[in-house]
């Protein structure tokens, strides 16, 4: 035991106090001659016993009250001061190791984990002596040090116990204990030793953790760097006494959105993976409530049945009405976790595709007709699409071009000057325009209207030489570019489908790399076969032969279908490229910099701002690191100086659910990961444990002065009963 | 200090005498006469003669004499009738026994009368109505022994010879009641009533056995079991050192913290002093010391009479 004011103890003389009256009590006794002097020794003889264990007991209860007072007003710290000082040869270091991962903000009774280490590392630090010196260390995901190196200044540890915050992350508590371990090493200048000699420590690693398994992955370094010695590694568990039945939890592990064709308009299917962590088939299933949230709103409120030990995914859906990228989250009923009971995501509603298609060969029987099989590509189980609207290129002048977002000119072979300059503007303004082959196409014109918003300027039709070895007249496909979001789609047995094209005439490009251009697939003779590039804020895809059979069998494919659709989609901007990049709190998230843009800003879900101004955007990409919190990070670009949301590049961040599970390992078995050791822990260790379990498990303070005035009333209670029971006599 | 419980005040009949009065007056003579007049105030008053063959006088018959005694030799000489009387024997002898030992001497305040002097004044006012009827009273004093022994006569300047004994007496020495009892009977041939004052402590019961031996040979014997208020309600507090007044014993107690058990010895005391008389046909009485000594000699004497009365 050690004292906050020593000096107090000097009251202890108080205790004195109640002996010394007794004694001058016992001094001056008044003299009576008396003649029943033989009845009054049989009564002492009676009470004799009696009486003097009652005034043993009075003394030592007056004896008592006093030095409880006196130990009360000197500020006891309880928890082995002294075991400190005989276990070790001298001054001990100490590293006291938090864990601060999710599974840390787990509540039992109303308290979190991460508040019982706080607490427990608070006795620690109240039980170093005055020569002992600490440091803290925190395990997260990068386990960091509160502290450069030890102190002995308890001020400065109990502000950083107090600094501490559980994260929503995962951590490694064999990385944390190294990393304090290689901090107990550090050395003051007066501390250093001489040159050429190795100093001796008395090292110690208390590491306070729910001792959730996720956290024990590798062993820790425990030899100090720049010493001969080790540091004792002891564990404790701050839910001791905790029912492991209240450790059982649940976590939302995964949500994935699609957008699903064949509902209403802008449906989404949102995709739940619940994982109950728990004893397998301990228990039936137990219904849970779920809710999709977008914001405070309430989109679909619903139950599963979760099977403990099992996973289980639930599918909810809702038509938004509105297209988007929209930040939703799947909730889960509440358990000792809240943190895992919340997975964020983005839906990217799908937006509707208004399409004007310009009929290049109308013709009286559907199938000569030039879009024929293209209407029938996009209509094909596509609901949730409007329907486009058919023209010819002489209606193309009187059609308002705004309102459409997706023009097509198929097998146009010709246009108006006028319309040429209206659909660049259109494209530059940010619509889609695809282009298809016919055999009578004036490539001048098309060079000529359209050259700015072309990927490559037109040079003319070539059809393929029968003649030539090899080639029958005909080219197939091949290279397609899968990592583009429109080749996606064509995995595994599909892209022999679009392979197997065969196409007799295309049109040819001319070479050079005049405006990047990306070539989605090409014929097997090197030309490409479709092209897709930006022009302003809109974009062109060419499509080098037709979508009638004039010129390819492409159009009966079956490739032919999704390949259609997606290119609508990819130029109606309404093609989500599913985001794969799951970002979990505390990881680096990249942002993808528009061209053009003068400055970038992430807004963090607690209102944090991260902004990049046009001198950092210097690269193609930003990395973005404040990922510190769960929740929706909106990206915002300014290209004029107004800041305007950038939905492709916001993003949510989700906890780190493999610390959902909150079963926990034994001491020795945590022990044994930890020291590297597969038999466990040895009674070194396991003394070592106790001592620790004894040290954290210390009262606090405040505890041990309400103790003591708790003893010094029923000191005081004893004393007046003992004097009540003579003076009622 | 010892302090004194809160006592009722003792219902008193005009002429009894308050022991606190009687301890004003430092004659024991007089206060024996006081404490006796007191005590035969309103009683009937007739000597009784004997039937001893030691005689008196002669006196004239008149009717209702016993003509058992008409003393023929003198009506042959006289030719009168002469009823013949004898000398005391043919009336009551008693031996008071007064114990003066140190603890008789309780309580010293000079206000108040210790028990010695109250078992003087009573064996003195005893002594006088005997005397006044003619009976013959004796007197025995002892502490350690028997120390005085004053026989027991009816003639005249006998009483002045046991006052002037009683008056001497001064508590001390340790109490001995067995062995001047066992002195005692070995001395008293003539059946006798024994009055005997003493406070019993310090091995005083286990002179009943004695006493009980008297008893046995056919003595009338009374004890006046003689108790200080003090000792008997205990009204002591605090810390005290509680002084023997026989010898050196002593013991510092906290007085309130042995109260009860000490009530509960006294209690314990008196009736098994009661007790061994009872079943020893020994007259007991409690006699507390703040009681008028007179009244309590009246009811002795009243109580004596009676059987007397009883027994023709």
């Amino acid at each position: 035991m050690s004292f906050t004011n020593p000096l107090l103890l000097a009251g202890l003389i108080g205790a004195l106090l109640p002996i010394i009256i007794h004694l001058i009590h016992k001094r001056r006794p008044r003299e009576q001659k008396f003649a029943a002097i033989e009845l009054v020794l049989q009564s002492v003889e009676r009470v004799e016993r009696r009486w003097r264990l009652r005034r043993i007991i009075l003394l030592a209860a007056r004896v008592l009250l006093l030095s409880a007072l006196a130990i009360a007003a000197a500020g006891p710290l309880l928890g082995g001061a002294n075991e400190l000082v005989t276990t070790s040869s001298g001054p001990t270091r100490l590293a006291i190791v938090v864990d601060g991962s999710m599974s840390m903000r787990a509540r039992y009774d109303g308290v979190t984990s991460l508040a019982r280490a706080v607490t427990q590392a608070r006795n620690l630090v109240d039980a170093m002596g005055p020569e002992d010196q600490a440091l803290i260390a925190v395990a997260e995901r990068r386990p960091r040090l509160m502290m450069e190196r030890p102190t002995p200044d308890k001020a400065t540890l109990y502000r950083a116990l107090d600094a501490i915050d559980a994260s929503y992350e995962h951590a490694d508590l064999g990385e944390a204990v190294s990393l304090a371990t290689k901090a107990l090493g550090s050395l003051s200048a007066e501390e250093a030793p001489p040159e050429g000699e190795l100093p001796k420590l008395a090292a110690r690693v208390v590491v306070l953790s729910d001792l959730a398994e996720p956290a024990f992955g590798a062993a820790a370094e425990l030899a100090v760097p720049g010493t001969q010695s080790a540091a004792q590694l002891e564990l404790v568990d701050v839910l001791e006494g905790i029912d492991r039945e209240q450790r059982k939890n649940s976590a939302i592990t995964n949500v994935e959105t699609l957008n699903v064709p064949g509902e209403a308009p802008r449906t989404v299917e949102v995709r739940a993976r619940i994982v109950s962590h728990a004893k397998e088939a301990s228990e039936g299933p137990q219904p849970r409530d779920i809710t999709l949230r977008r914001w405070d709103e309430d989109l679909v409120a619903g139950s599963v049945d979760v099977v403990p030990g099992t996973i289980v995914d639930k599918v909810m859906r809702y038509a938004f009405p509105e297209p988007g990228r929209m930040p939703v989250r799947v909730v889960l009923e509440a358990d000792a976790l809240l943190e895992d009971n919340v997975r964020y995501a983005i839906a990217d509603v799908r937006r509707q595709v208004r399409m004007l298609i310009v009929d290049g060969a109308p013709s009286g029987v559907p199938k000569e007709d030039e879009i024929f099989y293209l209407e029938r590509a996009l209509q094909a189980g596509a609901s949730d699409q409007p329907l486009p609207r058919v023209i010819t290129a002489d209606d193309l002048s009187r059609a308002d071009l705004a309102a459409y977002d997706v023009v097509i000119l198929a097998g146009v072979p010709a246009f108006a000057r006028t319309d040429g300059a209206r659909l660049a503007d259109f494209v530059e303004k940010g619509g889609g325009l695809m282009i298809t082959a016919s055999e009578d196409l004036d490539t001048e014109l098309y060079n000529a209207e359209l050259g700015r918003v072309l990927p490559r300027p037109l040079r003319g039709l070539k059809v393929v030489d029968a003649e030539a070895v090899g080639s029958g007249g005909i080219v197939a496909l091949a290279n397609p570019a899968l990592e583009h979001p429109v080749m996606e789609v064509f995995s595994g047995d599909a892209l022999g489908g679009l392979l197997s094209t065969r196409t007799s005439a295309y049109l040819l490009l001319q070479p050079g790399a005049s405006r990047p251009m990306q070539v989605l697939v090409e014929y097997d003779d090197g030309q490409p076969a479709v092209v897709e590039a930006d022009a302003g804020k809109g974009r062109v895809v060419l499509w080098t032969t037709s979508i009638d059979r004039e010129m390819s069998d492409f159009a009966i494919r079956p490739a032919f279908v999704p390949l259609m659709r997606q290119l609508v989609l990819r130029l109606g901007q309404a093609l989500g490229r599913p985001d794969t990049r799951h970002t979990l709190v505390g990881e680096p998230r990249t942002i993808n910099v528009p061209r053009g843009a003068m400055a970038l800003r992430v807004t963090a879900p607690d209102g944090a701002e991260t902004t990049w101004e046009q001198s950092e955007l210097n690269q193609a990409t930003m990395r973005f690191d404040d990922t510190h919190l769960p929740g929706n990070y909106a990206a915002e670009v300014s290209f004029t100086g107004a800041f305007e949301p950038l939905p492709a590049e916001s993003f949510v961040a989700n906890a780190d659910t493999r610390e959902s599970d909150l079963r926990p390992l034994s001491v020795e078995e945590a022990t044994s990961i930890l020291t590297g050791t597969s038999e466990g822990a040895t009674d070194e260790q396991i003394s070592a444990l106790a001592r620790a379990r004894a040290l954290t498990g210390a009262m606090s303070p405040e505890t041990l002065v309400g103790l003591l005035l708790m003893l010094m009333v029923l000191a005081f209670f004893v004393e007046s009963m003992i004097t009540a029971q003579r003076i009622g006599r | 200090m010892a302090t004194r419980g809160a006592q009722p005040e003792p219902e008193r009949k005009p002429g009894e005498i308050e022991p606190s009065v009687l301890a004003d007056i430092g004659n024991l003579t007089l206060r024996a006469r006081v404490v006796a007049d007191s005590a035969l105030a309103g009683m009937h008053r007739s000597r009784h003669h004997g039937t001893s063959v030691e005689f008196a006088e002669h006196k004239e018959y008149s009717p209702g004499d016993n003509v058992r005694h008409l003393d023929w030799r003198a009506f042959a000489r006289f030719d009168r009738d002469y009823i013949k009387r004898f000398e005391d024997e043919a009336n009551l002898r008693a031996l008071c026994v007064v114990d003066s030992s140190g603890s008789m001497g309780y309580p010293q305040e000079a206000e108040r009368l210790n028990k010695l002097a109250y078992a003087t004044t009573c064996a003195g006012a005893l002594a006088y109505v005997l005397a006044r009827q003619g009976d013959a009273v004796g007197l025995a004093t002892f502490a350690d022994k028997l120390d005085i022994r004053v026989p027991s006569r009816a003639r005249r300047g006998h009483l002045q010879e046991i006052l002037s004994v009683l008056e001497a007496l001064k508590p001390d020495g340790p109490s001995r009641l067995k062995v001047a009892l066992d002195a005692l009977s070995e001395g008293l041939t003539r059946r006798s009533i024994v009055v005997i004052f003493s406070d019993l402590l310090d091995g005083g019961l286990d002179a009943l056995e004695a006493i009980a031996r008297l008893r046995a040979r056919k003595h009338d014997v009374a004890l006046f079991h003689t108790l200080d208020p003090d000792e008997l309600e205990f009204p002591f507090e605090d810390s005290t050192l509680f002084v023997s007044m026989e010898d050196d014993r002593n013991v510092q107690i906290d007085a309130r913290a042995i109260r009860d058990a000490y009530l509960e010895e006294v209690k314990k005391f008196i009736e098994t002093a009661e007790s061994r008389c009872r079943s020893s046909r020994v007259e007991y009485h409690l006699t507390r010391t703040d009681r008028a000594p007179g009244k309590m000699l009246a009811e002795f004497l009243s109580r004596r009479t009676s059987m007397r009365s009883l027994a023709r």
